[in-house]
C-alpha cells in the first residue's frame, strides 16, 4: 500500500511474458501522465482491477476470489460478456491497453469520488461507540494515576508496568505484546504492585518504553471506538508526529499526521479532508492521545484547509512513484 | 534533476543512511579529518556524498549528502538547488543535540519553507548524553514547526525509508 492517494491497484494472473511486458510499459507511460496504477500479486480481493488470461488455471481461481464490483479485464481469443467484464483480444497491444487503462482510471476515480461524497453527505452510518474495558483503558489509567501493575494471562509472559517511570518490563516479544493487547480484559489478570515489588519482578527482564506499548494497544484495542469523554467534533492538532519507526502504523497514518501537523480539525473534518475511514482516524486519535501528542487544550476554531499545498499532478506522480519504489514492509 | 538532500552534523550518519537505501554504495569525497572532528570519526565528507535510486519508469532520484563540517557550508546552497526535500540527521547522543538541530533548521530555513523536511535521530542505542525525543518535540513545537522526528538506525533501510515516506506525506499534504 502506498502513502499517497489516487493509485489504483491491479492484480493479474497467467499473463504471457509479452503481455506482461506490454502491461508494465503501459503502466509506466501512464504514470508520466499522473495516471497511477500499481501491480500487486497479493490480496487480489483488494485490487481495483483484475487482469486475467482466459487460458490460465490461476485466472479461474482469481476470478472466484473477485468481488462482484471489481472490474475484470479478460484477455482472450474469444469474446466475453458480463457485468464489469471487459474483453480484450490477445496478444495485448500497447496503445489499446494504455487507452483502456486511462479510461478506466478516469471512470473509477469518478466512482470513488462519488461514493466518498455520498459517504460524507450521508448521516453517520453507525454511532461512535465509547472505548471502555480494554487493556488500553487500563494502561491509560495506570499512567494517569501513577500506578504500578502486573498484567498476566495464560500462555504469555507477564507484563510489569510502572506508570510513574513510564516503563514496561517483560520477556514478551513484540508479537506477543500485540497479541496480549488484543485479548479481552476478562482474559487478563491485573493486580497492583509496590515499586519494590516491581524492582524484584523486573530484574532480568527487558525494559521497553510504555509509550510504544500504549501506542500499539491504542491502535489494536480501539477498533473505531472513541475514548470516553472525547468528541468527534472537537478540533485538535498534533503537538508532534508519532515516532513511526518505533510504532505500528498503517500507510494512512502518514497522511493523517501530515494534515494534523499543519491544520486544526475535528475527527469528522479530518475524515472529510483525508477520505480515510473514520475507524482508522479514531484508532490513530486514541493512540496519539495516549502518547501525549494531541493538542486540544486551547483550540476552539478549526483551521482545516487553511494550509494545504496545491501540488501539481506531475509532481504528485513523481512523489507517488518514489513511495512505490521505497515500499515499506512493516505496515499493519 | 530530482534529488533528496541529507544533511546534519559530522558523524550523524548521512553517508550510512544514503547507503542503506541506494542502489550503489555512495560515491564519497571522504578525507582524513585534520580538525576537532577527528575525535568523532577518522574520515569525513568534504564536498558531498552521492548515490541514487531508480524508479520503475527509469527516473533517477539522486541522493546527496552535504558535508558535515561548517567550513564546507558553501556547498549547501549548491546541493539544495532544485531539491525535492530535506532529511536532517542528528546524533541523539550529542551533548548539544537540540542546538545542532536548530542550527540546521535555521541554515536550511528557506529550502524547508519551499519544500519540506524530516528529522532522523541517530545513535539511539548510545546513552551517554542521550536527549529524550520529547525534548526535540518541544523544541519544534516552540518554533511552530511540527516536522516528523523519528528515532532511526541509519544502517536499517526500513527506518530510512520510513523517514522518506514521511517526507513525501509532508510534501503532498
Amino acid at each position: 500500500m502506498t502513502s499517497l492517494d489516487s493509485t489504483l491497484i491491479i492484480s493479474h494472473s497467467d499473463l504471457q511474458q509479452e503481455d506482461s511486458v506490454v502491461l508494465n510499459t503501459a503502466i509506466k507511460l501512464l504514470s508520466l501522465e499522473g495516471v497511477m496504477f500499481r501491480l500487486e500479486d497479493s490480496a487480489p480481493e483488494h485490487a481495483h482491477l483484475l487482469i486475467l488470461d482466459d487460458d490460465g488455471q490461476g485466472s479461474r481461481s482469481l476470478l472466484k476470489l473477485s468481488r462482484p464490483g471489481q472490474v475484470k479485464v479478460i484477455l482472450s481469443t474469444r469474446h466475453h460478456t458480463g457485468k464489469n467484464v471487459i474483453s480484450v483480444v490477445k496478444p495485448l497491444e500497447l496503445s489499446s491497453i494504455k487507452s483502456l487503462l486511462k479510461r478506466l482510471f478516469t471512470l473509477m476515480q469518478t466512482q470513488i469520488k462519488k461514493s466518498r461524497q455520498f459517504a460524507e453527505n450521508s448521516p453517520q452510518a453507525k454511532p461512535i461507540e465509547p472505548l471502555t474495558d480494554t487493556l488500553f483503558n487500563v494502561l491509560i489509567d495506570t499512567r494517569k494515576q501513577g500506578r504500578v501493575i502486573e498484567v498476566s494471562c495464560d500462555d504469555y509472559p507477564s507484563l510489569y508496568i510502572d506508570g510513574i517511570k513510564h516503563s514496561l518490563a517483560t520477556n514478551a516479544s513484540q508479537d506477543q505484546l500485540r497479541q496480549i493487547a488484543s485479548l479481552a480484559l476478562e482474559q487478563l489478570s491485573i493486580r497492583d504492585l509496590s515499586t519494590d515489588n516491581f524492582s524484584v519482578h523486573s530484574n532480568d527482564l527487558t525494559m521497553i518504553s510504555l509509550h510504544n506499548f500504549l501506542w500499539s494497544s491504542g491502535i489494536i484495542c480501539s477498533q473505531g471506538r472513541l475514548l470516553s469523554g472525547h468528541s468527534i467534533d472537537k478540533p485538535f492538532k498534533l503537538k508532534a508526529w508519532p515516532n513511526f519507526t518505533r510504532h505500528d502504523f498503517k500507510a494512512e497514518y502518514f497522511k493523517l499526521a501530515a494534515i494534523l501537523a499543519k491544520n486544526t480539525c475535528s475527527i469528522n473534518e479530518l475524515q472529510r479532508l483525508s477520505k480515510i475511514p473514520i475507524d482508522d482516524i479514531i484508532n490513530f486519535y486514541n493512540a496519539a492521545y495516549a502518547v501525549g501528542i494531541i493538542d486540544d487544550d486551547s483550540i476552539t476554531q478549526p483551521t482545516a484547509g487553511s494550509d494545504t499545498r496545491q501540488v501539481p499532478a506531475e509532481k504528485q506522480g513523481l512523489l507517488s512513484r518514489i513511495a512505490d519504489r521505497l515500499t515499506l514492509k512493516k505496515y499493519l | 534533476m530530482d534529488k533528496i538532500i541529507f544533511t546534519g552534523p559530522v558523524g550523524a550518519g548521512k553517508t550510512t543512511a544514503i547507503g542503506s537505501i541506494s542502489e550503489i554504495p555512495p560515491v564519497g569525497t571522504d578525507v582524513q579529518c585534520t580538525d576537532e572532528s577527528i575525535e568523532i570519526k577518522e574520515k569525513t565528507t568534504v564536498a558531498m556524498d552521492y548515490s541514487y535510486i531508480t524508479l520503475e519508469d527509469g527516473t533517477r532520484i539522486h541522493l546527496y549528502g552535504t558535508p558535515g563540517q561548517e567550513r564546507f557550508n558553501f556547498m549547501w546552497n549548491i546541493l539544495t538547488t532544485g531539491g525535492i526535500g530535506l532529511v536532517i540527521l542528528v546524533n541523539k547522543d550529542h551533548p548539544q543535540a537540540i542546538d545542532e538541530l536548530e542550527r540546521y533548521l535555521d541554515a536550511f530555513s528557506e529550502f524547508i519553507e519551499q519544500t519540506g523536511t524530516v528529522i532522523g535521530l541517530t545513535k539511539c542505542d548510545i546513552n551517554k548524553h542521550s536527549t529524550d525525543i520529547s525534548m526535540f518535540h518541544e523544541c519544534l513545537y516552540k518554533r511552530n514547526q511540527i516536522f516528523p522526528v523519528f528515532e532511526i538506525d541509519a544502517r536499517e533501510s526500513e527506518d530510512v525509508k520510513t523517514l522518506i515516506h514521511a517526507l513525501l506525506a509532508v510534501l503532498v499534504n
